[in-house]
């Protein structure tokens, strides 16, 4: 679907309109639930992170118009799937989960969900820009792979080599982040 | 700056000696831009690792975007859009009755609890009754509602949280001596406090402080609470009569369920 088309879904949704929520249901909630389900979750947590999902579109659409890039339904399903890890980060914390929560406190919890979310966004999207040389050591480097491993299976020379591309990588993506705005929004506070 | 990078890998990954790490948290320490920077790489190895998720700093709340975000989330039409999609959800999951809604009302939550309850809980004695309508967590916050929070009162509250009753009641204590002006919720909690800890009398006294308060229409319900738990039958009918003497006083629809199941 296009994006223009894709934004009319989010126009659509933001008012409120049932078709709408109900076509998102049949097309992405399955993928929710199996995803959920396979990662200590259980029907109604999915539908808690999907109606979690919507609402955070919505909050973040009206408070200042942004637009999907991918696909509707993908990027539903990846705000799902943050929301869901935010959810098992949590109960890792907390012993106890309640099923109402009161609302200022469910409102704050929200909004730092859209900010997480956000930052989470910015973050892919500075990698995004890397070179695909880069992109893929440093996939390595932050999945913890040893460099003597990485120096295998990419065919480098040595330990070095690979240490410092892999530095170069990192500051070139460090730079980017820092030199967004919205970074250093959030970081001024 | 000098550049620490290597430094900076070297304390996230832990691998440095421990004088190596002492002396480097107190360069940290007298440098704010190099403790921002390792802070941003702490941020990328959370968020790049993609396992965990990178919780932020609830001092963000504070900006522009948080704040119009929160008070859409806890708007009106926020609420409306809510039950639209839980309306659909419903719609396509039309016979599961006990599934936890994270945002429907509270009236909506109880309103299944209490089907579940029926269901459930027919030779119930009243005590255990009390355990399905207390609903601890839906006392509203002392905490994040006034600007500048009281210690003594955050503290009761995450005591209270933590279900060390005793301790919160202690700490209710030395807030009400020490304030002229007691945040009436802070009853409800004492009083539940004390439910929790079985010393009626103390409860039904801090529910009584209610009274000319903003929390005065809530005095009914929890002393109704109070007997249940105690398993005074005779009294809790009276209390639960004198709610449903009028559809507006509080909790009445939960009041007429559980009058009804007390009646069996």
């Amino acid at each position: 679907m296009s994006i223009i088309k894709e934004n009319d879904r989010l126009q659509n949704l933001a008012e409120g309109n049932k078709e709408v929520v109900q076509e998102l249901y049949s097309e992405v909630f399955p993928k929710i639930t199996s995803h959920i389900k396979m990662n200590s979750g259980n029907q109604s947590d999915a539908e808690d992170i999907f109606q979690k999902a919507l609402l955070q579109l919505i909050a973040r659409y009206r408070v200042k118009a942004f637009v999907i890039e991918s696909s509707f339904d993908a990027y539903l399903f990846s705000v799902c799937r943050n929301l869901w890890r935010r959810e098992l980060n949590k109960r890792k914390r907390m012993v106890t989960n309640t099923s109402v929560v009161e609302l200022s406190r469910e409102a704050d919890d929200m909004t730092m969900a859209v900010l997480e979310q956000e930052k989470w966004e910015l973050f892919q999207e500075k990698l995004a820009q890397l070179s695909d040389n880069c992109k893929q050591l440093l996939k390595l480097f932050f999945e913890k792979v040893p460099y003597k491993d990485i120096v295998n299976k990419l065919g480098y020379n040595s330990d070095n080599v690979v240490r410092q591309r892999i530095f170069n990588c990192k500051s070139q993506l460090t730079k980017l982040i820092k030199n967004d705005s919205r970074y250093n929004q959030i970081k001024e506070l | 700056m000098k550049d620490y990078s290597i430094e900076i890998d070297a304390y996230l990954n832990d691998t440095m000696s421990i004088s190596e790490k002492q002396k480097f948290e107190e360069i940290l320490l007298a440098n704010p831009e190099l403790l921002k920077e390792l802070k941003l790489q702490k941020e990328m190895l959370v968020v790049y690792e993609d396992i965990e998720w990178l919780e932020g700093d609830k001092d963000v709340l504070k900006t522009d975007e948080a704040k119009k975000l929160k008070s859409f989330f806890e708007s009106k039409e926020a609420a409306n859009l809510k039950s639209t999609i839980q309306e659909v959800i419903s719609e396509n999951t039309s016979k599961s009755i006990n599934k936890p809604f994270w945002f429907v009302g509270i009236a909506a939550s109880i309103a299944i609890l209490i089907t579940v309850s029926l269901f459930v809980f027919k030779e119930n004695s009243l005590n255990e009754l009390y355990t399905q309508y207390i609903h601890l967590n839906e006392i509203p916050s002392l905490v994040t509602r006034g600007k500048d929070s009281n210690k003594l009162l955050e503290n009761a509250q995450l005591l209270f949280e933590d279900q060390k009753y005793q301790k919160a009641v202690e700490t209710f204590i030395k807030y009400h001596r020490k304030e002229d002006s007691i945040e009436p919720l802070s009853y409800i909690y004492m009083g539940v406090a004390y439910l929790e800890l079985n010393e009626f009398d103390k409860a039904l006294k801090q529910f009584e402080e209610l009274s000319n308060t903003l929390q005065a229409k809530k005095i009914n319900w929890y002393k109704a609470m109070t007997f249940l738990k105690q398993n005074k039958k005779d009294e809790l009918i009276a209390v639960l009569q004198t709610i449903l003497s009028d559809t507006n006083n509080y909790k009445y629809k939960e009041a007429q369920v559980l009058m009804q199941q007390v009646n069996k």
